[in-house]
């Protein structure tokens, strides 16, 4: 029954929207109007150019005002985008904001539709679904949730750090979780960034010193997290932390552990420099790292494999901060809001085996480069290459595993400018020949073209072309001995090869190997290429579908580093809008019991993934609770009784709105009246 | 391993001052151009997407041939696309072409090219547009005329045929090698035939005039 | 016009009603329009929060007013926006897919499609797919089809209103062809209040027995020495199966003389359908009394065939049938000078109020005694239940059943067995044992007669009054808790119950959304 009595009837009013032409364009919104007019109850039936606009909302207010309208249609863009809108302004004209139906002509009809007559029939058979429908609408009263203050941030490189840091200095808690024994990320291992060719190392290792000392920061590295629970404003996160063997608070990272251990060198090779050198078990990944703290390795320690070490680690270290009976920790924590900056993976250019990475000792990806030219780097920032030689000729291939159908089709949007960095930088230290080889040089930020000026002035070698092949063998006595590049230089239009001591292989940006796990445990979407997918690509870059949870960063697509920091800046203050706000309003979408129905028949209490269905022993029922309870409507189709209801999804209102789209078979999808 | 050096580039050619060039004009004007060309052939090519080629160059340099082609296959995939149809089908490219599929594997895009290669030499043929004394287009053209009368090919007359077509004074240089060969059994000068010549010829003529495919 | 000349008109359209979930696939819609990705116009979408959310009903009901096709869409599996609404909504899609074929719906109608949101262009293809499929199947048109099978006994509910209006035209007297409103009652159509009775004579009561097997009938002999105390109220003046009156004494009754007539047993024949009419005629209230008079009840049924099929079965294809000259029984033969009839057999069984208004109903296959006495006083009293009630209790069986503690709380099915595949243990639900009980949506008040005969509830009291179609839900509520989550174990665990048409709609096919099994997939001839 409708929320009204009879001595209330209702009285609906029908608004459809022209949105300028993206829906009147196709649909006939007079005859819409004219139509809605004629069904049953419907006391009034507009159109207006712009119904979100506020002349647009004034006339539905004063609508409400004059003719006592009781429920409201509006037929225009999708209710993802204005629902809230449309409901806000219901709410100010005096009537409860959820005696309101939206319908969708723009998305799903006018914008995919190019017959005008099956498109304006479409939109009369979802008109009337929806006047059908909102009859059966009930007062509800908004929901609300508050917000936890604490905040918590997902991965430390530059946007993590940068987004803790803006929340802990507008004085939120946060904590920090990064799962490799340091934070810096990626950024922590360039050499110098472009365009300024500041040392990556100088401009952030104060932000990684001020986290490690900022008073809100709670930093949790060599963590990861492992289950999430909850929903906005109220997540409950537990997180991992894996054992380093060592004692945090002892360690002051004198690293005199690491020259006493038995290995006199290191054997197993190093991840932050790419495997171009060798560490020992216990080691720290480099000499700046956060929390300035040794780790071991339990994999290739010999007390974890056998037992049986001397264990010089332990005796040289007088704070007594070695300890091989550490055990993993599980920490939980509550928090309001949850941001995820974390990062990216590199191609691996062992995909594409006409570059002979892994094949010609010389092929380098360009990370393995920025280690090299790296003054903290494996060889101290001097061009050796794994034959020892210094390299005379140098090519840097550029769209390496990207703007390709058969890898990545996107860009990496990133690497041409640090190709060109690399050129400058390779040019630098040995003076030998540069080539860049390239589909399109892409220097679209602030001072990147000014940048890409300046390199051609240094004589480096601009070859448009894409590398089709690196190969060994030599056409010419001038060519043995070296790696020939063979391109096409399309711009002098002929085809040339290139012998070159060293080629670096610009590698692309990809997701994260377990992006799709990480936003499984979030709840958030990926894209087709697998990034993190914000709510809306130009508006709402930082959000995401999942209310409280904000991405940041090169996780959510590829994207160079002040980027990342203004991302991560943009989602912190998201993060700090809801958290300042204290609150949060929800659909009040729960499910609930009508109680005279229900029998006890116990169908309903393992359905609810959230658990918010109890039985009460004592009325032998069923009791939801709502705090708990998402709004999934699992319940309310299992429910063998039809007991459990739904706001804003009751049965009747379900039904009606079948009803409303089969009732009329006079108007067929040809837009032909019988 | 060392690649014989072609003659025009010899140390010795370098003494000789280049030949003079002919002042010439070259400006394309659009109605020139045939825009619906592009189109024509993508469809021709199992519908191949040529506009999403971003001429990056790829096919070009894994192209074996390439060295040897007036117009590299990057080059032709731009003028087809942009209508430059006499050009593209008088270029000795898509009769060099070896289809040994290097470009269409690695292509970014993942446009066929080797499709459009033929497509391009299907079309040239249908026209009567190739180099009437250039090796490979005679070649083709005597493989199937001997086919075609005998049902088979004999591998020496085949030769004779291309050398007297199109240089025959090749053919007095390669006869040491050819003699050689006979002599080793390695060639025949034997006619090779089929006993059902009649009904093959019946079959490629039903073919022949069967569905034509129209110019583009 | 009728679906050949649609189609030949080439005006038909298949219509299409989709069910999207709001986070993966209503979305996706939207970024297809956004993209422009022009598709097929005949799809309209409902939104829902999560497929989860969508009841078995839903579907049937959609089919029911004209659909041609269903679309479900949700998250794909692992990345449901609610944890696994979407593995629960693939159970009972998987369960009622199975149903729909055994319903003789072809499976391209009804159509599950997991679509995430940035898949746009996934949901043009399916709509896209769909459509074409369903254009090469033409309409389902269930509602024409239900006209068309209700023309059958519209013709007679013509012919009487036709003959009243004669004989009113003749006496002058306006006598109206519904139950007329008793003097002082409330006018407005939904009246709560019943026509009273005249005092002085003792109401008159009539009980008939449609397409029954006489156990209603039963039912009221047995109440035993109440029936006694009944008679002290009551006058009976019909009752085919225990008193000598006869239709004649019925017709010479005035209209509404007879305070209720009970009439149990569906309605399959025209001489059951004269008599659903006259009784009408004549009584102030009907009380459809009996699973078959409610739902259709076990006769129902036989909504499984055509029929052609029924009578060739019956008089010529079973096997113990001897009948070279492949006799039919004919509705009217001559012998000699006299003209014998015997009643027409109709194409469907039907539920009581699928021919004539009903104001009650007394469920049960069986009805319980108690219930019959307690229905009958209160149509008696002062304060009758409002038209349209069923006179049993709102609540569903497992809130008077005796083995209710003994249910646990988070069941996960992997299989179903019948009563005769297990020893039932008497003293424990029989959901837990794995056996299906109609029990959770079957309403109580027959005192748990066949769970205290260790066997489950077979639901002939149908569902509670918030349920539009007893199958459909009950099939959402056991399927939900299947332990399955992909496709294969689903339907492992599904195909043992190897007759959900006869498990979920044993007495309610007539009364359900469907009513019938479409003869679309039938062999022909």
């Amino acid at each position: 029954m409708p929320d009204t009595d009879s001595s209330h009837p209702l009285r609906i009013g029908f608004y459809i929207c022209h949105c300028g032409h993206n829906i009147a364009g196709t649909i006939d919104v007079a005859s819409v109007a004219h139509y809605a007019a004629a069904l049953p109850h419907v006391s009034v039936a507009r159109e207006y150019k712009y119904m979100c606009s506020d002349p647009g909302q004034e006339l539905i207010q004063k609508d409400i005002r004059d003719l006592e309208l009781n429920r409201i249609v509006v037929a225009s863009c999708s209710p993802l985008l204005h629902e809230h809108t449309f409901r806000q302004a219901v709410e100010k004209g005096g009537l409860n904001p959820f005696f309101f139906q939206m319908v969708n002509i723009r998305e799903d009809v006018s914008w995919v539709n190019d017959n005008p007559a099956a498109a304006t029939v479409k939109a009369k058979d979802l008109a009337r679904a929806a006047i059908f429908r909102v009859s059966h609408h009930r007062a509800l009263d908004k929901k609300h949730v508050s917000i936890h203050p604490d905040a918590l941030v997902v991965g430390a490189g530059i946007a993590g750090i940068h987004a803790a840091l803006t929340l802990a200095n507008a004085g939120k808690k946060v904590t920090l979780v990064e799962r490799e024994p340091t934070i810096g990320g990626h950024m922590a291992m360039f050499d110098k960034t472009f365009p300024t060719l500041d040392c990556a190392a100088c401009i952030l290792t104060p932000k990684m010193s001020a986290v490690r000392n900022h008073p809100n920061i709670r930093l949790l590295s060599y963590s990861e997290v492992k289950v999430v629970g909850g929903y906005v404003g109220n997540y409950k996160v537990t997180i991992r932390r894996k054992p380093r063997y060592i004692k945090e608070e002892l360690c002051v990272g004198c690293m005199e552990c690491i020259e006493a251990c038995v290995y006199k060198e290191g054997k197993t090779p190093d991840e932050f420099n790419q495997g171009l050198s060798k560490r020992k078990p216990i080691y720290i990944p480099f000499p700046q790292a956060t929390p300035q703290v040794v780790v071991i390795d339990p994999a290739t320690c010999i007390e974890f494999k056998s037992g049986h070490c001397k264990k010089t680690c332990v005796s040289v270290c007088d704070r007594g901060a070695v300890d091989f009976s550490q055990k993993e920790e599980t920490i939980d924590i509550d928090v309001g809001t949850i941001i995820l900056a974390t990062g990216y993976a590199t191609f691996d250019p062992k995909r594409l085996p006409y570059y002979g990475y892994g094949k010609y000792p010389n092929v380098y990806s360009s990370l393995e480069v920025e280690r090299l030219v790296n003054a903290s780097g494996p060889t101290a920032g001097e061009l050796i290459l794994r034959d020892g030689r210094h390299p005379k000729t140098v090519g840097i291939i550029h769209c390496v595993g990207s703007r390709d159908r058969n890898t990545n089709r996107w860009c990496s949007r990133t690497c041409c400018m640090y190709s060109l960095k690399l050129a400058h930088l390779l040019k630098e230290h040995t003076e030998a020949e540069v080539y860049n080889f390239y589909i399109d040089i892409r220097a679209a930020g602030k001072s990147y073209e000014e940048f890409y000026d300046k390199l051609l002035e240094e004589n480096i070698h601009f070859v448009r072309g894409r590398v089709a092949e690196v190969t060994d063998w030599a056409a010419r006595p001038s060519e043995e001995g070296k790696l020939v590049i063979r391109v096409e230089d399309t711009l002098i239009g002929v085809v040339r090869r290139v012998p070159v001591d060293m080629v670096v292989l610009a590698v692309g940006m990809e997701p994260s190997a377990d992006a799709q796990d990480v936003r499984r445990m979030f709840n958030i979407s990926c894209s087709t290429e697998g990034f993190f997918l914000e709510r809306h690509p130009k508006l709402a870059p930082v959000d995401t579908f999942t209310d409280g949870i904000f991405i940041a960063g090169a996780c959510q697509g590829p994207k160079d580093i002040p980027d990342s920091v203004a991302q991560a800046g943009a989602a912190a203050a998201q993060a700090l809008t809801l958290i300042d706000t204290g609150e949060v309003e929800l659909e009040p979408n729960t499910a609930y019991i009508a109680e005279e129905f229900c029998s006890g028949c116990k169908s309903c209490l393992g359905i609810c993934p959230y658990t918010a269905i109890t039985r009460d022993e004592i009325k032998g029922k069923a009791f939801i609770n709502e705090a708990l309870c998402k709004g999934c409507g699992t319940c309310v189709a299992a429910c063998p009784s039809g007991a459990i209801r739904q706001h804003l999804f009751e049965d009747d209102q379900i039904f009606s709105e079948i009803d409303g789209i089969l009732a009329d078979d006079n108007l067929t999808t040809a837009g032909v009246e019988r | 391993m060392m690649l014989p050096v072609p003659p025009a580039m010899r140390a010795s050619a370098a003494k000789s001052p280049p030949p003079m060039k002919t002042v010439v004009r070259r400006i394309k004007f659009e109605s020139e151009l045939d825009l619906a060309f592009g189109e024509r052939v993508a469809e021709r090519a199992y519908g191949q997407k040529l506009l999403s080629c971003i001429q990056c160059g790829t096919c070009s340099a894994t192209c074996p041939l390439s060295h040897y082609m007036d117009y590299t296959p990057r080059k032709i995939i731009a003028m087809t696309r942009e209508g430059f149809k006499d050009e593209v089908l008088n270029s000795l490219t898509i009769w060099l072409c070896a289809s040994c599929y290097s470009c269409q594997v690695q292509c970014p895009r993942q446009i066929h090219i080797t499709d459009v290669m033929y497509a391009l030499k299907r079309e040239a043929i249908a026209r009567g547009f190739y180099p009437a004394h250039h090796p490979i287009p005679v070649l083709a053209r005597s493989f199937y005329e001997r086919v075609f009368a005998q049902g088979r090919n004999t591998e020496s007359r085949l030769l004779i045929t291309l050398y007297l077509r199109t240089n025959p004074l090749v053919m007095l240089r390669e006869a040491f090698l050819g003699f050689h060969l006979w002599r080793k059994g390695r060639l025949s000068l034997k006619k090779e035939s089929i006993a059902g010549r009649k009904d093959l010829r019946k079959m490629l003529n039903a073919v022949e005039h069967g569905k034509k495919e129209e110019p583009l | 016009m009728n679906d050949k000349e649609i189609l030949e008109e080439k005006k038909w359209e298949p219509r299409i009603v989709a069910f999207f979930c709001t986070w993966c696939t209503y979305t996706a819609a939207d970024l297809a329009g956004v993209s422009r990705l022009r598709h097929a116009p005949n799809a309209r979408i409902i939104r829902v929060m999560c497929s989860g959310r969508i009841d078995p009903q839903f579907v049937l009901d959609a089919f029911a007013r004209g659909a041609d096709g269903v679309l479900i869409g949700g998250c794909h599996p692992g990345d449901c926006h609610y944890m696994e609404g979407n593995t629960k909504a693939l159970r009972r899609v998987r369960a009622l897919q199975r149903l729909l074929r055994d319903m003789g719906v072809h499976e391209d109608r009804f159509r599950l499609e997991w679509i995430s949101a940035s898949e746009g262009e996934k949901v043009k293809t399916v709509i896209n797919d769909m459509v074409e499929r369903i254009r090469v199947l033409g309409p389902l048109s269930l509602p024409a089809h239900c006209a068309q099978w209700d023309a059958e006994v519209g013709s007679l509910e013509r012919a009487i209103a036709a003959e009243q209006k004669q004989a009113d035209g003749d006496a002058g007297v306006q006598i109206p062809s519904s139950p007329p409103a008793a003097v002082g009652a409330d006018q407005t159509q939904e009246s709560s209040s019943l026509p009273q009775h005249h005092s002085g004579a003792k109401p008159k009561i009539a009980l008939y027995w449609c397409a029954s097997c006489g156990g209603c009938e039963e039912s009221v002999v047995d109440l035993a020495e109440g029936i006694i105390g009944l008679l002290a109220t009551i006058d009976i003046v019909f009752w085919p199966v225990a008193m000598d009156f006869k239709k004649s004494d019925v017709e010479k009754l005035g209209d509404g003389e007879i305070f209720a007539s009970l009439i149990n047993g569906a309605v399959r024949t025209s001489e059951q359908e004269e008599m659903a009419h006259l009784l009408r005629r004549k009584s102030r209230i009907v009380l459809a009394y009996g699973s078959c008079a409610h739902l259709g009840g076990i006769p129902g049924l036989a909504n499984q065939f055509n029929r052609d099929d029924i009578l060739r079965y019956v008089y010529e294809g079973s096997p113990s049938t001897v009948n070279e000259e492949k006799t039919r029984p004919l509705v009217t033969t001559q012998r000699d000078t006299h003209t014998l009839t015997i009643p027409a057999f109709h194409s469907q069984v039907r539920t009581l109020n699928q021919v004539i208004p009903v104001d009650y109903y007394l469920p049960g296959c069986p009805p319980v005694p108690r219930l019959l006495a307690a229905g009958l006083a209160q149509l008696l009293s002062d304060n009758p239940p409002p038209r349209g009630s069923v006179l049993a209790p709102d609540t569903a069986l497992c809130d008077t059943c005796p083995r209710k503690d003994t249910k646990p709380a988070d069941l996960q099915f992997t299989s179903f067995s019948r009563p005769h595949q297990i020893n039932i243990d008497p003293a424990m639900c029989f959901l837990a044992q794995g056996v299906v009980c109609m029990g959770p949506g079957t309403r109580g008040g027959c005192e748990a007669q066949c769970i205290n005969g260790n066997m489950p509830c077979s639901g002939c009291f149908g569902p509670p009054s918030n349920v539009k179609d007893q199958g459909a839900k009950i099939l959402a509520a056991i399927f939900s808790s299947l332990k399955a989550k992909d496709e294969k174990g689903i339907d492992e665990a599904a195909g043992t119950v190897p007759d959900p048409i006869g498990t979920f709609y044993r007495y309610g096919l007539p009364g359900s959304l469907l009513r019938r099994k479409t003869m679309e997939t039938h062999t022909k001839g």
